[in-house]
């Protein structure tokens, strides 16, 4: 399930979060702003203005897995029931995007999960290809070869911060798809560990520039971000933990400074 | 009437008579040492109880004929280790597992684990190299059936270098944790499975069939599974009831299955009888099967393990088998990915099954999915719904019904695109056929190769039941079908004869090369 209850969770996490470009710079007054935004019923104001459910739904998942409020999983539930109940029609690709087709990296990251998700539960899993092939062409289009991050705009140099966007959407995907379409779920795994491996790559450089890089780039909402991604895969079984002890404690540790 | 010694070990023969029949023959005595061993009317028969370095004289002997006398020295034999020695009691309540995965472990080199009259409660025995197993008659390893106590085989443990990675589990085509079988190998060799005994998974609606298709903590075992194992043999047992596939050897070599009894209710989900999953060297001879799915499937991955690994499922023989009930006699697919090659069906029975040869293949299969060398040869069918299937629009997984996938329409040829190329049927009888006589459908953009159907008689009941030939979009149940064929490069008719249908007997089109000979 997409919901579900996780280590942050439960530990009641209160790290800030940043959000991929929509929503999510709630910093410490998080619950306050998400309260302003909310009606009685628990469903967001701004899901009026905002036709993407799914990328809100997805959002109030993130939430609720940093801060543990159950709040945010009603929420989350809430745009579950919306997009998932909507009688005969077949929800499509366009349907999760807030700007169609032109959606940028952003977009897909937030999107996808849910997205797969729906599909896993409601659809067959049909388009399962399309959701493949679209971070396929997001690897193909925004992935710098040169130093194994993501960037943000095509033939732009990667970044730390986009690549634990990607790793932590990835993540999402791979808890709801199932692995029964094997090629599909190990396409999303390979994706992930590569892009892991260009993260774990660029933050155990000792380098100035990439100390610098990892204090310019990497806010508190990316640590937890990498954290949870990273225990998460540990936990379904995609990355071996024993590899990546130090890439925990590193996060923990900036967070640690950070605070 | 002569006959053939086909295995021998230290307690066991397996005798096959030699063009007498198919599967059975006329009720013929077996002699040995002078004294009437069995009445029989089966062509390939074991005989069982036999001591170690000993010789036998063999003969068999009919009302009108008798075979000469054939003497047989069985092999040596260092040591017997009976179960009960080791503590098993096999009285139906105790859990024994552990005390016959003991005289397993301990069984040297030319020893003989024992397994006495009794059954014997266990959730998985480990085979070791090196090792023969005797089940005696009315011997019955009875499968405990709660999951929640067999071990996990998981399908990828990825290596510390993290550049490769272990594949123990497997569903359905896909590297995935399943339970461990009741009978596991796992990377072993030189393995003898053989007596009168039975292996009983214990399956039922109450238990592993219940809500199949869900994955509860893993997915569900098999009865006997052999992962990277080589030259391995099982002889004379019955094996029943299983979870989901019966036997299952993956990416394993020189296998032989000799005089088996393999058996599932005909409502029992996933229980295929025998599936060599990317295996070379297989015989299977005078096996027995009824069963609830497809009686031989031969597989080869699905699209990741086929583009993997890329190993076929290649020169496998099956001979002298008798297959009731079930969706296919033999199948081919549709986890093929990594091809199909060099398969020899002959001398076979097949009753009252929906499909004799089914190949089931489609678009996103891949390149590798190459199905070649198929040869079927001397066989009868008795209300066999279709005789031969060849579809390549199956509609499996969740694109199945995709327009890329059913349409009949021509697809540019790229590293999606599946092959079919040679398939001979030769000398095949088949009465009280139901939907139609034959169903070959090609991709239009990658013709069957050829087609040969020499010598090939087929005819329908006279209350025929409808079906659906083959499992492809728009196609609806038929009765008394002639023989269709579409997208084929050459299709040889020598002898064939379709007598009882309605309509044309033989339904060609888009046959590049059709050559039909009277």
């Amino acid at each position: 399930m997409l919901i579900r209850e996780c280590d942050s969770a439960r530990s009641g996490n209160r790290d800030t979060m940043k959000g991929n470009g929509i929503i999510m710079n709630v910093g410490s007054n998080k619950e306050k702003a998400f309260g302003q935004n909310a009606n009685e019923d628990n469903t967001l104001k701004v899901w009026e203005a905002n036709p993407s459910g799914a990328a809100m739904k997805e959002m109030m998942n993130v939430l609720y897995r940093v801060s543990g409020n159950e709040r945010y999983q009603d929420s989350a539930k809430y745009y579950e029931e919306l997009y998932c109940n909507r009688g005969n029609k077949n929800l499509d690709f366009a349907d999760f995007m807030i700007r169609g087709e032109q959606a940028d990296y952003d977009e897909l990251c937030m999107s996808m999960p849910f997205f797969i998700f729906y599909e896993t539960q409601y659809n067959k899993k049909e388009k399962y290809n399309e959701i493949v092939k679209q971070f396929r062409s997001l690897r193909e289009d925004y992935y710098d070869k040169t130093n194994c991050l993501y960037s943000l705009k095509k033939d732009e140099e990667g970044n730390i911060s986009n690549s634990v966007k990607v790793l932590f959407a990835l993540s999402e995907m791979l808890m709801n798809t199932s692995e029964e379409i094997y090629e599909n779920y190990r396409s999303l795994i390979d994706l992930y560990r590569e892009t892991l491996k260009g993260i774990v790559s660029f933050t155990g450089r000792n380098s100035e520039g990439a100390v610098k890089a990892i204090e310019s780039e990497m806010d508190e909402s990316d640590e937890v971000m990498l954290r949870t991604s990273v225990k998460d895969a540990i936990q379904m079984g995609i990355i071996l933990s024993e590899k990546y002890e130090t890439l925990l404690k590193n996060s923990e540790e900036r967070s640690q400074e950070e605070l | 009437m002569k006959f053939d010694v086909i295995y021998k070990s230290a307690r066991t023969i397996v005798l096959e008579l030699k063009q007498q029949g198919k599967y059975y023959t006329e009720d013929y005595e077996l002699y040995v040492n002078g004294s009437l061993y069995v009445s029989s009317n089966k062509v390939v028969q074991s005989i069982h109880g036999l001591k170690p370095d000993t010789t036998y004289e063999i003969y068999t002997k009919r009302a009108d004929s008798q075979s000469e006398i054939l003497s047989v020295t069985t092999e040596k034999e260092f040591v017997t280790l009976n179960v009960r020695a080791f503590g098993a009691k096999g009285d139906g309540i105790h859990d024994d597992t552990t005390f016959i995965q003991c005289a397993i472990q301990a069984c040297p080199e030319n020893g003989r684990v024992y397994i006495p009259k009794g059954t014997y409660k266990i959730t998985t025995l480990f085979l070791k190299s090196n090792l023969k197993i005797e089940l005696e008659k009315e011997a019955t390893l009875s499968a405990i059936t709660d999951r929640n106590q067999f071990p996990i085989l998981p399908g990828v443990i990825q290596s510390y270098d993290e550049t490769e990675e272990l594949n123990l589990g497997t569903w359905e085509g896909n590297p995935l944790d399943c339970f461990a079988a009741v009978i596991t190998g796992l990377g072993v060799s030189n393995v003898e499975i053989t007596g009168e005994g039975t292996i009983d998974g214990c399956a039922s609606k109450e238990n592993w069939w219940d809500n199949p298709k869900i994955r509860r903590i893993a997915w569900r075992p098999r009865l006997i599974f052999l992962n990277h194992c080589e030259h391995i043999t099982l002889q004379g047992i019955t094996v029943k009831n299983s979870p989901s596939w019966n036997i299952h050897p993956y990416f394993s070599d020189h296998l032989r299955f000799l005089d088996l009894k393999i058996l599932n209710p005909k409502d029992s989900p996933n229980t295929d009888g025998l599936d060599p999953e990317s295996c070379h060297n297989v015989e299977i001879v005078g096996v027995y099967f009824s069963l609830g799915d497809d009686c031989i499937a031969i597989k080869s991955g699905k699209i990741y393990m086929g583009a993997k690994h890329k190993r076929a499922s290649e020169n496998i023989e099956i001979r002298q088998c008798c297959m009731r009930d079930g969706h296919g006699s033999i199948t081919i697919g549709s986890e093929m990915a990594g091809g199909a090659k060099n398969i020899t069906v002959k001398e076979c029975r097949f009753l009252s099954t929906d499909r004799g040869l089914r190949i089931k293949t489609r678009r996103g299969r891949g390149k590798d999915a190459i199905i070649d060398g198929i040869l079927f040869e001397d066989i009868i069918m008795d209300h066999v719904m279709t005789p031969v299937v060849i579809n390549s629009f199956y509609f499996c997984d969740p694109d199945g019904h995709s327009e890329y996938v059913q349409s009949k329409n021509w697809y540019p040829v790229d590293d999606r695109t599946p092959y079919i190329g040679e398939l001979v049927f030769r000398n095949l009888e088949c009465t009280n056929c139901h939907a139609a006589a034959a169903y070959m459908y090609g991709l239009p953009e990658q013709k069957i190769k050829k087609v040969v159907f020499d010598h090939v008689n087929i005819s329908f009941a006279e209350n025929p039941t409808a079906g659906v030939p083959a499992m492809m979009d728009g196609v609806d149940e038929t009765t008394r079908l002639g023989l269709f064929a579409n997208n084929l490069e050459q299709l040889v008719l020598s002898k064939v004869t379709v007598e009882g249908q309605e309509g044309e007997a033989f339904l060609t089109s888009n046959i590049d090369n059709l050559q039909k000979k009277a």
